[in-house]
């Protein structure tokens, strides 16, 4: 019944959606504005037409239809219900209904506040979107319709993927999916805008704003992702720049350039084209994102969204550069900067370098990802790019990239001299180097965590002296008002306050990294029940295996009693279950965190004699990777609340 | 233009000068510990090649990733290698002549394969000389129609 009304629901959404897209057109082209006006409401009638198709999915699930192949395919009886929202998205069809509600929300509520758009570009924009909208639709309908149903009759469904019943996996893939999707509501601002010949600024509000949003959405998905991995893929490691993590990495990290740079347009008036340009490449990234997740041509743990869908989303890729930097080069000779650069050394000149080194980033991981299949075609050499080269190549350029976080907010706007700079630095610099002095007394002698963590001092004092600063201005040297003064200091100025809440998030992702990356340590050991190891200061002493029989899966889980400088600590409990309907075994690592070192343990294998492989790992600072992220979110919120402009102190 | 340093930055010079004296007193007894063949040292030095090694039968993985046979023997041969005094590169091409070039997770720096590693720094570069010339032309031109 479900699917029945959910195919048909969709059908209509193309059709509507279709006819959104000839009416804005023909409405805007031949000034008839009841056309215009009935293609707005087209938009929140596919809003409303979406959203119920996704509750026919959801119900197809609930009521365990397991005519449906999509529901067969990624639940059975023995799900939790509450496993739905996870088994939606599980695979291509589910998640491209995922994505086109998604969008059909964004675009209704950004065509709903428009903010300052002018009527004249507003049917650009919708058309813009409606064209994006139709080729998702399209593409469910006719080539991954998750309604479809099969002749055969299935008393009971194949199951979710272990892998998959995560509490990150709850986020995570909506998380990354909404960012890509939302890249395209900026794009289309622009690019409304270049269509109608306006160039200049009108679309800078808006495209910030979702700029902003589609941004903190897919440095969520990225964190969760690598603590979903880190958590249970059993290898303790977060990140390893598989092609799908960095297919979501790239237009994150292109859109943090985006959301840099449209500050300077925004208050400066420069930077038009770039801004134009930037945001092009973004959307282009979250369509190759989307590409490759749908079954690209390069292999990937992610694999199990695969399909021939590739090479649809290929084509829409080429279209969605082509059209867009194609009326961008038409309109190129329109669009001009009100201001020039003044100078040198100047916040706009940091801006432009914290983009080159962004977009840098972007362009290696690019290649990255790339070039194994250029190395094949042309040269017929198999290779394989991975973590070792991406560290190589791109950790150098973040590390630049962090210090000139650190510099670029002291550097005042259109022009300054270095006695301004350096004394803003006074106080960092200082900082920096005593806890470079300290690291080494401490005995770290790597010379890269050492210049990192000397650039994460600096960049911490640059943000605390701005902070304390700010907060002595406010609080006019009272002391006692200070907390207020703070909260009424990042009140005043969101953007920039805001921001640096973020930095200090990237400095805590960065802390982490470091840690985690230079200071692990590792040992793969065979125990039997009651048999010691150390590692560092831990004694552990694994004293057995518990199995438990589920229904879909066995589950071993291992009893370790830890000890640490002779004082008992914890009993910690990984798992390792083995779901035969898979023939896979997913594990749950038994972490215990702390701000100085996590101390991680997962079973890798199980032997029928009881003795269990583990994997000890002590993680410095990885701690601080997962606490950033609600400061990832505060940042954002933060930077983005509408201006009152009552509250603002002069 | 600032000519002369204010005195806190000679003294972050001199406080820095003194933290990279002690930096290499510091690292000198860690280098000669390193030389001596120690089971920690093998087994830090092994993982560090484990990462360096695709899994032939897994998509995207590396040897230290995963648990079927393959991997496992080969991080049994990396350790052997060690113990016998092999050094890294030793080890890498072993593996990769017998099956080739794409069970190293990052490729070799030869043949066309440098490629993968000289176009990022070029573009990298290039990127950067001609952001940086824009942003000075515009600098410059501003200052010639204001003069």
């Amino acid at each position: 019944m479900f699917a029945d009304v959910g195919s048909l629901l969709l059908w209509i959404a193309l059709v509507v959606s279709l006819y959104a897209f000839v009416a804005s057109i023909t409405g805007k082209l031949f000034i008839v504005n009841e056309l215009v006006v009935s293609s707005y409401r087209g938009i929140y009638v596919l809003l409303i037409l979406c959203v119920a198709s996704t509750i026919c999915l959801v119900g197809s699930f609930v009521t365990n239809d397991f005519s449906v192949i999509y529901v067969a395919a990624h639940s059975n009886l023995a799900m939790p219900n509450i496993y739905t929202w996870v088994a939606f998205y599980a695979g291509n069809e589910g998640s491209l209904l995922f994505i086109a509600t998604v969008l059909s929300v964004i675009i209704g509520i950004a065509i709903k506040f428009k903010g300052n758009t002018s009527q004249d570009v507003l049917p650009a924009i919708t058309a813009v979107l409606m064209f994006v909208m139709t080729f998702f639709l399209a593409v469910i309908i006719f080539m991954a319709d998750p309604f479809q149903k099969s002749n055969i009759p299935v008393l009971d469904g194949q199951g979710i993927n272990p892998l998959l019943t995560h509490f990150g996996m709850f986020f995570h893939p909506p998380a990354l999916m909404s960012g890509l999707i939302c890249c395209s509501i900026p794009m289309a601002f622009s690019l409304g805008h270049l269509i109608c010949g306006k160039s200049q600024d009108e679309w800078v509000d808006q495209g910030r704003v979702w700029g902003l949003i589609a941004w903190a959405m897919l440095a969520i998905g990225l964190l969760l992702g690598s603590w979903w991995a880190y958590t249970i893929l059993g290898w303790g490691g977060f990140w390893f720049w598989d092609p799908v993590e960095n297919a979501a990495f790239m237009p994150w990290v292109a859109l943090t350039a985006f959301i840099h740079s449209i500050i300077v347009q925004k208050r400066r008036s420069m930077f038009r084209i770039w801004n134009i340009v930037i945001i092009n490449i973004v959307f282009a990234l979250s369509l190759y994102g989307m590409f490759v997740n749908r079954g690209g041509p390069v292999p990937s743990v992610h694999s199990f969204g695969a399909s021939d869908l590739g090479w649809v989303f290929l084509g829409f890729l080429c279209v969605g550069i082509v059209i867009p930097f194609g009326i961008f080069l038409y309109r190129l000779g329109k669009i001009r900067s009100e201001r020039s650069l003044e100078s040198m050394l100047s916040r706009e000149a940091a801006f432009l370098i914290n983009n080159l080194l962004l977009l840098g980033i972007a362009f290696v991981t690019l290649w990255g990802t790339v070039y194994p299949l250029i190395s094949d075609l042309l040269f017929s050499e198999q290779i394989t790019i991975a973590r070792p080269y991406y560290d190589q190549v791109n950790g150098p350029i973040m590390l630049v990239l962090l210090l000139v976080m650190g510099i670029g907010p002291l550097i005042p706007w259109r022009n300054s001299n270095y006695a301004v700079v350096l004394n803003a630095l006074k106080y960092p610099l200082i900082v920096t180097v005593l806890v470079f002095g300290l690291l080494v007394v401490l005995g770290i002698d790597d010379i890269i965590p050492l210049i990192s963590f000397s650039i994460i001092a600096l960049v911490t004092t640059g943000i605390a002296r701005e902070w304390y600063k700010g907060t002595k201005v406010m609080s006019t040297g009272n002391w006692v008002k200070a907390p207020g003064a703070f909260l009424r200091l990042i009140m005043a100025n969101r953007t920039r306050y805001g921001g640096y809440i973020v930095h200090v998030s990237v400095l805590m992702v960065a802390l982490g990294v470091v840690g985690a990356s230079f200071y692990d340590q590792q040992r793969d050991v065979i125990m039997q029940p009651g048999e010691e190891y150390k590692i560092d200061d831990y004694e552990i002493i694994y004293l057995g295996t518990e199995e438990a029989m589920f229904s879909d899966r066995t589950e071993f889980t291992s009893i370790i009693s830890v000890q640490k400088n002779g004082d008992y600590l914890t009993e910690m409990n990984p798992k390792r279950s083995f779901y035969p309907s898979f023939n896979m075994a997913s594990t749950r690592a038994a972490i215990r965190s702390t701000p100085i070192e996590d101390f991680y343990v997962v079973p890798s294998e199980n032997m029928p004699d009881g003795s269990v492989g583990f994997r000890f790992m002590i993680n410095p600072l990885i701690w601080w990777m997962w606490v950033a992220g609600p400061f990832v979110i505060l940042g954002t919120l933060i930077s983005l609340w509408p201006r009152n402009t009552k509250n603002i102190p002069k | 233009m600032y000519k002369t340093f204010p005195p806190f930055f000679r003294v972050s010079f001199f406080a820095s000068a003194i933290s990279v004296l002690f930096f290499v007193f510091l690292a000198f007894p860690s280098i000669t510990l390193a030389q001596s063949p120690d089971v920690e040292v093998i087994e830090s030095e092994a993982q560090k090649i484990d990462q360096m090694l695709m899994c032939p039968v897994c998509p995207a993985e590396s040897i230290d990733q995963v648990q079927v046979e393959v991997a496992k023997q080969m991080r049994v041969k990396v350790r052997e290698m060690l113990l016998e005094g092999r050094s890294e590169e030793q080890i890498l091409s072993y593996f990769e002549e017998r099956y080739g070039s794409d069970i190293l997770a990052a490729p070799p720096v030869r043949g066309t394969m440098l490629l993968a590693w000289i176009i990022p720094i070029v573009v990298l570069g290039l990127m950067l000389s001609v952001g940086i010339w824009v942003l000075y032309n515009m600098v410059y031109k501003k200052q010639n129609v204001e003069d």
